[in-house]
Order: C-alpha cells, then structure tokens, then sequence
C-alpha cells in the first residue's frame, strides 16, 4: 500500500504489514532530510503532493515492484508537510522469500517513486530565500542527488 | 545603434541537427500542411531573404553549404556560410522550429540593427541564436570565438545583439523529443477548435507552478481543445518560467497526453518536475 502521509511516519506499523511467514527476507529504506543540498546549507523542508494521482501512481509502482520482483509485499509512506533536518520523509518497506530480489525491488521502488509520484519539495536554506526543488535530471533514470 | 540595411539578407536553415533524442531526422518531421520540417524552414526563410541555403554536416548539393569546421555545432554552420558569403548577412534558422510565422520573421527583420538581431528568449532572457540575423560584422567575432574553442552562438550574441520581445510565448519552441512534437502538433490542431464553443475548465496548479500563476486553482473559459492549447493561454497571460519539456499534464486525475481532448468541465493540471524522496 502506497500513502502520502501529514504525519510522522510510523514505521513500526509500515514493517507489520510487511510481515509474511513466506517471507525470508525484508529491506527497508528511509528518506531523512539531510543539511545541505549542492553546497548549500539546507534548515529544512517542505514537501506538498498532488493526493489523489500520487497515492494512484505510488500504487501502481508498488504493484509493478511486487510483480517484476515475485515480493510477497511492499508498501511506501512519503510525508507532505514541514520537516527539519533529521526528519523522515519516505519509507519504502519490502519483503520476499530471499534477500536478493528485497533488495533490488527496494531501490527500484524508491527510483521510481522519485521519478514518478507527483510530489515537489521546497529547500528552505540557512542563507537566502528559499527554492522549489526543480533539476529536471531529477526525472531521469539513473541521476541521484 | 542604427537600423542595417545594406547588407542583402540570405538564409541559412540548419538541417544537420542529429536529432538524437527524436529518434528521427528532425528535419523530415511533418507538422502541418503535409510540408516537412525543411520545406517549411526554407519556404519561410524565402518569404524574407533574397536567397536560401541548407547548411548540412555534409554532402553537396545545389543549395547547400556543408559545415567546414568539423563536429562543432550551429557556429562552425554560421562560420561556413560567412565563408561563402562574407559581404551578406545571414538569417540562420534552425529546421526544429515548427511555430515560427513569416510574420516572426518579418518582425525580425524589420528589427534589423547592426551586428545582430535577436529574440529574447524565456530563459534568464537570454537570446535565442537559432532565429536570429547575423551581419557581416559578426564575422570576426564567430571567428574569434571558434579560435578560442567557445561553440556557443548564445555567448556570441550575448551583449552584442539587438533583442526583440518574443512576438508569442511559443514563438521559437522546438522539439526534441516525441512528447515536445506530441505538444506542438497539438497546439498546431485547430481543426475541431472552430467548431466548439468555449468551455470551462478547472485548473489546478503545484508548487514552482502554483508561485508563478499566483495562485492554486483557477476556473476559465477557454476555446482550448487541448492542454498544450489550454497551457499556451496561460503562457500568454502568466510570466511561466518553468520549461514545457518539463511539465507533465493530468486530466481529471490521471495522467495525460498534450493532445487530450478536453471537455466542459474538465480538471487539469499543469505538473513541475517531481521532486519527492
């Protein structure tokens, strides 16, 4: 199951709806905001979304992962809102019968997640004013900030 | 600056792009009047320069002035062509420039001053080399600059040109891509527009986009029959800096073609690049 969320994430029940007997592997990844983005100092960040066709979009990825990987489950929570450095914005949660198979559907959820959700981020920065976040090599495969 | 009129003006339309993105040879794409990407270029520039020339990376032909200084883009084109022809100025255009008018041109070339002309482009209002008249002057500078290994005809103009306002927002959009011819044949699509009155639409807009319209929904009346069609009214009316390569387009909740039909009552949205995770 794919959420945009405006509360903390909470990850405890995000890894209990991943729990499968069949499952001999789980991988988890988390978004945090980090302090600083190309050079500059980052205080905090703001994340809005376009609901109704991201938690769509965000669905459709999951179900992709879970088919082209053989998961026994995935499910993602990304955050809108205000967040501080520190603070989780995405969490991406898998699991599968070996790890192998975890670990690759958990990266490629997260790719695709970035590149395809309707989700934008503002920088707030220590110096100046802040910026939506908007490099256009974001959508592509493969560019990773 | 005085106006420039002695030199005779000749066309130079670049047909030797490698249209790697496109997939195809950009100067044979089709987009209105059965013409292609290069008759139609060449039948522009004829409407406002005494004689035309096809600048390619090579070959020969009537007509054709093959590049002669090697893989180094449009410069080494404008470089070739003032070779040929020093004492002429020369209107070079790019064959990727399917919304250019005569009436564009002609605004140009009314514009003319000495050096260059130029129109000012969206982004950082930076002029656009690939529509713009080059005076026998520049000669020295297209020169100079290739000696200095700087293949940017931008950089050459910059500072240097005359700039003109854009006629239209999409004056010298091009495409590069599938989903830009996609956009710009669907703007081009007036068939079925005549027939249909004006309907409202929802718009509702995100972000970088929501900042520059100044706010997040908006209900118009609009003859539009398409997004690219709706998105041009608000080019018109919006200062949006945001390129249309860019943006993504969703209607009544899922994703969409440019070239969707709208209907009354309709949501659209006009999407940023995504930024999540």
């Amino acid at each position: 199951m794919f959420r945009i969320v405006n509360q903390p994430i909470c990850t405890e029940s995000l890894r209990e709806q991943v729990l499968d007997p069949a499952s001999g592997g789980f991988v988890s990844f988390e978004g945090w905001v980090r302090n600083h983005h190309e050079g500059k100092e980052v205080k905090a960040l703001e994340y809005e979304s376009y609901e109704l066709l991201a938690n769509q979009e965000g669905a459709r990825i999951l179900k992709e992962a879970v088919e082209k990987f053989d998961l026994k489950s995935a499910v993602c929570e990304h955050r809108v809102g205000y967040l501080e450095i520190g603070g989780m914005a995405v969490c991406v949660m898998v699991s599968a019968a070996h790890r192998e198979e975890a670990f690759t559907a958990c990266s490629y959820i997260i790719d695709e997640v970035k590149a395809r959700v309707p989700v934008w981020k503002k920088e707030y920065y220590l110096d100046g004013p802040s910026e939506w976040v908007g490099c256009h090599r974001c959508a592509e495969k493969g560019h990773r900030h | 600056m005085t106006p420039h009129q002695d030199s005779p003006l000749k066309g130079l339309l670049l047909v030797g792009g490698k249209s790697s993105r496109m997939g195809k040879d950009k100067s044979d794409l089709v987009y209105q009047d059965g013409l292609t990407a290069r008759e139609r270029g060449a039948a522009l520039l004829r409407s406002v320069c005494s004689q035309v020339y096809f600048s390619q990376r090579e070959g020969a032909g009537d007509g054709v002035i093959s590049d002669a200084y090697g893989e180094i883009g449009p410069m080494g084109a404008i470089a070739s062509a003032m070779d040929m022809d020093p004492e002429a100025a020369w209107l070079v255009m790019a064959c990727d420039l399917p919304l250019v008018t005569t009436e564009t041109l002609k605004l140009l070339v009314r514009e003319r001053q000495d050096s260059a002309t130029a129109f000012r482009g969206h982004f950082k209002g930076w002029p656009e080399p690939l529509c713009a008249i080059y005076e026998p002057a520049m000669k020295k500078k297209v020169l100079a600059a290739i000696q200095a290994e700087d293949y940017c005809p931008r950089h050459l103009l910059e500072g240097t040109a005359h700039l003109v306002p854009l006629p239209f927002p999409s004056a010298l959009d091009n495409a590069n891509t599938p989903e830009e011819f996609e956009r710009i044949q669907a703007i081009l699509n007036t068939g079925f527009k005549k027939e249909k009155r004006a309907q409202i639409y929802h718009l509702t807009f995100f972000a970088k986009l929501r900042d520059e319209v100044g706010v997040s929904e908006l209900s118009l009346e609009s003859s539009a029959c398409n997004p690219a069609q709706l998105f041009e009214e608000l080019r018109e009316t919006y200062s949006i800096s945001l390129r249309t390569d860019m943006i993504q387009v969703a209607v009544n909740d899922a994703f969409a073609a440019w070239s969707t039909d709208l209907h009354h009552e309709d949501r659209i949205v006009f999407m940023p690049p995504m930024s999540g995770g």
